[in-house]
This record gives structure tokens, sequence and C-alpha cells, in this order.
């Protein structure tokens, strides 16, 4: 993971269509940021202040999975 | 556009009179005039949509010195650049028609002509200096090309339905090629539903001469490795798409000495091309959309909502129940194919509505779900992926409700379906994963055919598509490999032929498609995944790229495939037609031998009761059933009303080479 990807992808966030459901919204960028990142993340990390914070997704590249 | 035949033989002449009798029965492709080449072992057949250089595009149309010939169906929209390449390079031309740019390219490069070539063609060449056939069809397979290979010889068109103007070329339907419609939703190429007639694989070239037949391709479907595409920047994408895709759009709108419309859906991918024509050329446009009278179907509102914002001279076709009934025989005679769905039926519609209001062009927005990661299914199996990335997770399995909101409304239903979602059929180590669900669903259909086709089916060699997955695409992002399955099965084996090429050329209108333009599509299968996909959100580049075009009400829409009523079209008002109950009946059921009796029996009494209830694969089971019942009611035992012979339009642009050769000894 680079940190200029996640400063991209987070960027590229803001044009998400608005989603009510909070769980959901963490969901979706969880799913983003696994997708595009290639790493995994837990429940406890399934959050939107983890998901939204470039610092915290820097720190996510040491969980980093082998891609399926 | 147009309709091509052809007959090569290695040992007796050619009939001219069958070349004659094919070139009727693709008379509805090109009905402003035909033409024939004879010359000693070929005849080239062809009939004419003419929409550049009504005065010298007649064909077949030959070089400078008659050594090279082509019939040809489709566009080649950079022909302007190519032909100023080749009168450079010292050719001749005697016409302005796209059509001479292929002959001389053929000349001055061979086979690598095609990669040169940005269209939408099926085209058959015979080099007499080799004394060699060629055939050669578009990247993506916009356009159709049929053959029936014999020891000495081959025959080809446009549509099988010229094929058998042959009475050399066997009627049978192919029990793997059905097996293939009753999974995958469609035959793949080479495959046909017809016993012994291939076709042309899209983006083939194919040489038939002394040393027999061969085919290679010229271009594949190719995405670049997962973070190796060449840009990352969302701005500099979005603005290489938009310049890409109003090019496109406009190459397709002006080149044409006929008016050009346009169709719109109410969706994003027509609004766009719509859009661009609007903003980007100085032409009034007329655009042309399908209403249903079943709520449940139509977008009326959106289409209009487009219509206010680009000021078009807006026409639209209202379709019933009973017009799809009332048609469907005849969409089954274009379309050559079991169908399970009723969804080509009003785009025959529409395609009419186009033809009765003096167009025989337009313009449309197919292929963009495809290119730029709009589907269902490739959502679908993002979620799959992120499931199964933390299958144990107590969070994961609410991902289904991004995909189904209405499971955020019935919690108590979600758990059931996650488990069925993230059950059957999935395994993330098969490349074929995205698809998987959808094959195996629809195969459940084969249950249907009778013992003796299922046991064909099983005993025939029958590849996964999967498994045909280029070996670096392990390398692609996911969505890469979704897209070539999409790419190589659905969309040229239905979407553009079923509900494409067919629909269209039956009532003789050209379509035109930008988001398959070969620029296009090379750039969009460059980009980062999430520029198409991002997360769940489809198509995301092309929202971003036309944003100031297209309201934001159009742009957000969730994604609406297009569908139409199935069952509920013959059953839902009133007696099911008469043309039904024929091809249903016992004793035609009998005659086909293709489907189990007492099932079928079953299911159309089920349908008179309740096809407006019917789910999913009722609805593919009972359209599947009359469709191919049509195909072999029409086709095999050629005892449909459409099935008479017809003369070669006039008028009729007629070289034979043969004849000459008399005259000069």
């Amino acid at each position: 993971m680079t940190g200029p990807l996640v400063d991209r992808l987070l960027e590229e966030c803001v044009h998400l269509r608005p989603l009510d459901d909070p769980e959901l919204d963490a969901l979706r960028r969880a799913l983003l940021v696994e997708d595009v990142l290639g790493v995994r993340l837990t429940d406890e990390q399934i959050a939107h202040h983890v998901l939204t914070d470039p610092a915290a997704l820097r720190r996510l590249s040491a969980t980093r999975h082998p891609r399926v | 556009m147009c309709g091509i035949c052809g007959v090569v033989s290695l040992g007796q002449p050619p009939e001219l009179g069958v070349v004659e009798d094919m070139i009727g029965a693709l008379t509805h492709r090109g009905p402003d005039g035909s033409g024939y080449l004879r010359d000693h072992g070929a005849i080239l057949g062809h009939t004419r949509l003419s929409l550049i250089d009504y005065v010298g595009g007649a064909q077949p149309l030959g070089n400078e010195d008659g050594t090279v010939w082509v019939t040809f169906n489709g566009e080649i929209f950079n022909y302007i650049e190519l032909r100023d390449e080749l009168l450079a390079r010292g050719h001749r031309f005697s016409t302005r028609s796209d059509t001479e740019v292929i002959v001389h390219a053929w000349e001055e490069w061979g086979q690598d002509c095609f990669s040169r070539f940005n269209g939408q063609w099926a085209l058959g060449i015979w080099d007499r200096r080799n004394r060699q056939l060629i055939l050669s069809r578009d990247r993506l397979g916009v356009r159709p090309l049929y053959y029936h290979l014999r020891p000495d010889g081959i025959v080809f068109a446009s549509e099988v339905k010229a094929l058998f103007a042959d009475p050399g070329v066997p009627r049978a339907l192919d029990p793997v090629g059905l097996g293939q419609v009753f999974s995958l939703w469609s035959t793949v190429a080479p495959r046909t539903p017809f016993e012994g007639i291939q076709q042309l694989e899209p983006g083939h070239v194919a040489v038939f001469d002394a040393g027999g037949f061969r085919s290679e391709p010229y271009w594949a479907i190719g995405f670049p490795p997962r973070g190796g595409e060449p840009s990352q920047d969302l701005r500099e994408n979005s603005e290489r798409l938009r310049e890409l895709l109003v090019r496109a759009t406009r190459l397709r709108f002006e080149r044409s000495d006929f008016p050009v419309g346009a169709y719109l859906s109410g969706g994003l991918d027509s609004s766009v091309t719509a859009a661009a024509i609007r903003h980007f050329t100085d032409a009034d446009l007329d655009t042309f959309s399908l209403r249903f009278t079943d709520d449940e179907f139509d977008e009326g509102v959106h289409q209009r909502r487009m219509v206010e914002q680009l000021g078009t001279n807006h026409h639209d076709v209202e379709v019933s129940h009973s017009d799809i009934a009332e048609v469907f025989p005849e969409v089954v005679w274009h379309a050559e194919a079991p169908l399970l769905r009723t969804a080509p039926a009003p785009l025959f519609l529409l395609s009419k509505l186009v033809r009765g209001s003096g167009y025989k062009v337009v313009v449309t927005g197919e292929g963009a779900d495809e290119v730029l990661g709009g589907y269902d299914i490739f959502r679908e199996a993002k979620v799959r992926e992120f499931w199964a990335r933390g299958p144990d997770s107590g969070l994961r399995n609410r991902a289904t409700e991004l995909l189904y909101p209405w499971l955020s409304r019935n919690p108590g239903k979600a758990p059931a379906f996650a488990r069925s979602f993230f059950g059957a059929d999935f395994d993330p180590a098969d490349p074929g994963m995205s698809h998987r669900t959808r094959w195996n669903s629809t195969a459940a259909l084969r249950t249907l055919l009778s013992p003796g086709v299922q046991e064909a089916i099983g005993s025939g060699r029958q590849a996964d598509p999967a498994s045909l997955l280029p070996a670096d695409s392990r390398e692609w992002d996911s969505l890469g490999r979704a897209q070539w399955l999409e790419m190589t099965t659905l969309l040229p084996g239905y979407i553009l032929a079923s509900q494409g090429d067919r629909m269209l050329m039956a009532n003789s209108v050209e379509g035109r498609f930008p988001f398959l333009d070969r620029d296009v599509v090379e750039f969009a299968n460059a980009l980062p995944a999430r520029h198409k996909l991002f997360g769940l959100e489809e198509k995301f580049l092309l929202r971003h790229a036309f944003a100031d075009l297209v309201p934001d009400e159009i742009r957000n829409r969730a994604k609406q495939p297009y569908r139409a009523p199935d069952a509920a079209s013959f059953f839902a008002d009133g007696d099911p037609p008469d043309w039904l109950s024929e091809v249903l009946s016992p004793s035609a059921l009998l005659a086909s031998g293709l489907f189990d009796a007492r099932q079928v029996e079953g299911l159309v009494a089920k349908a008179r009761n309740r096809s407006r209830a019917f789910g999913n694969t009722d609805n593919m089971r009972i359209v599947g059933v009359v469709s191919t019942q049509l195909l072999h009611h029409q086709f095999i035992a050629g005892t449909g009303p459409r099935a008479q012979r017809r003369r070669p339009p006039e008028p009729v642009h007629a070289i034979d080479l043969v004849a000459q050769a008399q005259e000069d000894k």
C-alpha cells in the first residue's frame, strides 16, 4: 500500500452517494478499502472513523492479505 | 449496414441461383439494392442498406485491377483517415465509400489491416491472386457472420436463414448449443444453436483456400495487472474518457449520408450518448424510446426528463403484453436463437418505430455496462469476495443489503438470504466465480429438456468459459475477469445479437455503439478497476465524466436492468395466442423431441393461472420452451410463414467474371 493511493482513495470517496445507515456506510467503505488497498479489516476496523482517517489507513498496510 | 453471403468451392462451381436465394433471405438487412460477384469457384453476395456514398458504394466492390473483392456489412468509422493514408501510399480510389478502403487496406497490409479498423463489421474478401476467401468480424461481435464448412467448400452469410437457402446445408438443432443457451443464456462462438453451422469468433480473421479453413485472433480483450494501470488519477481518467466518448459518438453520428437518431432509455448510458450529440454537434436530434403499459417496466418519467434537458424531437412506442405476444414468432425468426427473455420483442417494435419515422441509423448506449462496469453481477462478485475475506465476521453478512436495499426493510429475511447468497456455488478461488451462480441457476432449466437432449448435452464436450480465460488473467483485478467473461459470452451472444443487430436489422435499421469504439474499449480496459466499479457504485467514471451534461436524478439512479414482461405477455391478458397453442401442442413437442412434454404441460397450466406471479426461473422456463419450439417450427421443420423464397432486392449490381471470361474467349 502506498500513501498516495490512500490519499487518492479518500479524495475519491467524497463522490460516494449518501447513505443513511452508518453501519452500511462503513461496510461499503470497508469493501472499497479492502479491494483497492489489498488489506483485510477486522470488524473493529470496519468503522467510519477508521475508514476516513488517512493515518489509520496507512497503518493497515501491515495486515495486507494475498489477493484471491 | 447490409447483409453478406457467399460460396467458395474447390470442386463443382457454385450455383448463382443458390446465392440469389441467400441474398433474398437477407433482404431485411439491405432493402436498398443487392449485388453479386461471380468468379470461377466463388460467388459473393450482398444486400445493401446504403448509408455512405449512395451512388458509389454498391457491392461487391473491387480494387483497381479487380484482383480483390469484398462483400461488407458494417462501418469502418475511421475510413477517412485510412483512405488518406492509403492514398499517400499510392492507392487509387474510385468511390468515397468506406467499403473501398477495405480492399486497398487488404492489399497494403494483409491481415494486419483489421487491427487498424475502428468499426463494426463482418466481411468476406475474395482475393483472386491467391484464390483465398478471407472472413473477418469486428472486435466484440457487433456484426454477425455464420458459415458452414463442406469437404470441398464453404458457405457463409450474415444470418443462418441465408445459409438454409442453400439446400446442401443441413437443418438440425445442436443439443450442445442448446445446452449452452440453457446455462449461459447464449451459445459461445464458434458454436451456434444449429448443428454444422459455426460463427466466426469476434476479433478473428479466417482464411479458406485449398489448404482448408483456419481462424486466428487479430485482437483480444485484455486488462493490465492490478496496480499496473497507466493512470490512477480520477480527473485525468475522467477527462480522457469524456474526450474519447464524445469523439466516438460524433464519429457515429456524423459519418453517415443519412440522418442519425438516438435511443433514449431513461438510463445513464443512452443519456450520455444523446447528450454528447446535443452538446458537441450542431445537428437537431430525434430520440426514440420504449414505453410499457405495464408500470413495472416503464421508464417514461426518466425519458421525459432527458428529453426536456436535451430538447430533442422525441418519439416513443408503448408496448403492451399482447404486442409482445403478437410479434414474438417474428422476433425468434430474426434472433435465430432460443431466448430466455422476451426483452428482444419490444426492441423489435422500437426499431420499427425508428424506420417508420424515416430513420435508418441510431446511436445507442449498448456496451457501457460491460466496458465500464455497470452490471449487478459485478457488484455481487465484489460482495462475495468481501465476505470471503472474513466469513466469521459479524458484520460482513450485511453487505448483501448494499446490493438489495429491500433486505434492510425485511431484517427477518436477511440472514437466510445471506446464507443462500454466500453459500451455493461460491468458491473464491474459482476464476468464473462472478458468473457461476448465474450459470448454475440457468442450467436448472435443462431439466425441462427431453432425456435424449440432456444425454447429448452431457456427452458433448463443452468448455467452461472460465477455463478459457487468458493465463495472465490471474494478475488482473477480479472485475477484469468478470468483464472478460461477460464480453466473451453474453455481450456477443445475446446483447449484441438477439437484442442488438437482429432486432435492429429486422426493420432495416443500423445500430451504432459509441461505448464499443475501439479506443474507448482499450482505454476503459486499462483503467483501475475502482474507476469502473467504485466499491459498489457502478460506472463510477462515466457518472463523473458527464456530471455537467446528465441531470443528477438520471446519473444517480440505481441501475435498472432492461426488462420486459415475460410469461405475462403470453398468458396475462386472456387466452394465449393461437400460435402459442400450436407450438406447445403435444404433437409439436413430439415432433421436435426437445422437451419433456409432461413438464411443459404442467408449466403451461401454471402460467395460465398465475403468470403475473411467476418468478425469474419460471419466466425463463416458459420463454425458453416457447422460443425453442418456435425455432424448431420455423427453421428445422421449415413450416413457418417466413420460410418462403425471396428475390434479391432491386437494383441488382451484377459482376460476372465467368461470363466476361467466356466472352473474351
